[in-house]
């Protein structure tokens, strides 16, 4: 049933496409985690106007489907594309913009209330004491915060995080609806001469494998730093 | 030194401090006795800002602030000016000990790392943890963690040391190895307001003794003053019930 000179062709275009993916996940894990720590401070420390907003918000996203996000975005952006341009007296056209970056803008809205609530609960999960001892000793609140409570606060949310990272990794798979080419999109591709589609997705399923277990393992090593002061002594 | 005047705080409709004042004199140690809820804790943190007191004002060394009014910068200073012993310790978790007492010295008075170093070790020898250096929180004892906790205010030198009921989460046993270093604070000259429930702690080592209760200061004295010819009724009532415990407790121990 599977041929297995196809299914290397479909490999082959599957494993050329891993960088996108990887940079579309990457990218929009270091963006969603930048926004959503802010978010999360907000929340916490119910800032007034932005905390309610911000919670209605985040409410709203977390019920959208992940690929009816995608193809709003995209419908959005085809639409408004030379509005923008005009409004902002731009010489560019929509060819000239690389698709990878309105799919990682949607990506964001996707993940960022699923990473948000992750660091908002490794927030609350450290102790106020913690807090109250840097002041104690002199420090501000941004150096305590720096210092003691975002190192903790990884330990605490790097097993949640990963969980994120592997649902986004697989979300990735989804952008092919908006015209960008990822990993399952090149085994497709690569499958439509010799319709060898089973092939196609055995390899695309092979290479989201190993990804996922590569990022297991980091996140394993990472908890094991993070968690070094909490080990027993030897 | 160190003065509070009229200091009142509230928690909603509950008041806690009514109207309290005190002087702690340079080089004074100050024991504050009392029951729970008497307000004691919550002074103490009020003076370092961990808790915002309603009204009064408050002198350390040759800042004074008054509570209704008071900066975010001004806060800052005093806390520089404040050491802080916690209850139950609250040393840095991602910290070793080491790191624990340097820390402050180099983010907060901007020491370099080496000095800084030398200096923690000094302070952790003091409280007799030199062979602890590199251990985490979470490997230590609570007797070692207060005396990292000691060692971590110690070494910022700041103009008072403020003990928040130092040894009430301690086993009896690891209550002395605190109390010990305590004492050898308060040999050092160094000035401390401290709230204990340590009857023998209060009665070898203060100045002055303050009871309090209801949110007051209901008398204040000389250990011999308040322990041997107390003249309040609630003075005498309170001592009368935590010695009985104690000669209890020898009872069940002996």
């Amino acid at each position: 049933m599977i041929e297995g000179r196809y299914f290397i062709l479909c490999l082959q275009a599957a494993i050329e496409k891993i960088p996108k993916n990887l940079v579309m996940c990457l990218a929009t894990l270091v963006i969603c985690t930048i926004l959503g720590m802010f978010i999360a401070l907000a929340r916490t420390y119910r800032v007034p106007v932005l905390a309610p907003v911000l919670d209605a918000l985040i409410a709203l996203c977390k019920a959208f489907p992940a690929n009816l996000i995608l193809l709003i975005c995209i419908m959005v952006y085809t639409y408004k594309f030379n509005d923008f341009i005009a409004f902002f007296h731009l010489n560019m056209t929509i060819r000239d913009v690389d698709l990878i970056y309105i799919a990682i803008f949607a990506l964001c809205i996707v993940a960022l209330p699923g990473i948000s609530e992750v660091l908002r609960s490794g927030l609350l999960a450290i102790p106020k004491g913690q807090f109250e001892a840097g002041y104690a000793v002199g420090m501000t609140a941004f150096q305590t915060f720096r210092d003691i409570i975002l190192p903790q606060m990884f330990r605490v949310v790097v097993p949640t995080l990963t969980n994120s990272t592997l649902s986004l990794m697989k979300t990735t798979a989804l952008v092919n609806v908006m015209g960008v080419s990822d990993i399952l999109k090149g085994a497709t591709d690569a499958a439509q001469d010799a319709y060898c589609f089973l092939e196609a997705y055995l390899a695309a399923a092979i290479v989201f494998w190993v990804i996922g277990i590569i990022i297991e393992q980091i996140s394993k090593a990472l908890e094991r730093y993070f968690s070094k002061s909490v080990k027993q002594a030897v | 030194m160190i003065e509070i005047k009229n200091i009142k705080k509230s928690f909603g409709k509950l008041s806690v401090l009514t109207d309290v004042s005190l002087t702690v004199q340079p080089h004074e140690v100050v024991v504050v006795l009392g029951p729970s809820g008497s307000g004691k804790t919550t002074m103490l943190r009020c003076i370092n800002f961990l808790e915002r007191a309603d009204s009064g004002k408050l002198t350390v060394g040759d800042m004074t602030i008054d509570f209704t009014k008071v900066s975010k910068r001004e806060i800052h200073e005093i806390r520089k000016k404040v050491g802080f012993v916690f209850q139950n310790y609250n040393l840095f978790a991602n910290k070793t000990a080491l790191q624990n007492v340097m820390h402050g010295l180099v983010v907060v008075k901007k020491m370099p790392k080496a000095e800084a170093r030398k200096k923690a070790e000094e302070a952790l020898a003091w409280v007799k943890l030199e062979d602890k250096h590199d251990y985490y929180p979470s490997q230590l004892s609570g007797g070692q963690q207060q005396r990292v906790g000691i060692a971590r205010a110690i070494a910022l030198e700041p103009e008072v040391i403020l003990f928040d009921e130092p040894t009430s989460a301690l086993d009896p046993e690891l209550i002395d190895e605190t109390l010990e270093v305590m004492k050898n604070v308060a040999k050092r000259g160094i000035t401390m307001l401290v709230v204990t429930h340590e009857l023998s702690f209060a009665q070898d080592i203060a100045d002055k003794v303050i009871f309090m209760d209801g949110g007051v200061v209901v008398e204040e004295g000389t250990p011999d003053e308040i322990f041997n010819h107390p003249k309040e009724e609630r003075t005498k009532q309170f001592l009368a019930r935590i010695i009985a415990t104690k000669t209890l407790s020898k009872k069940i121990e002996g």
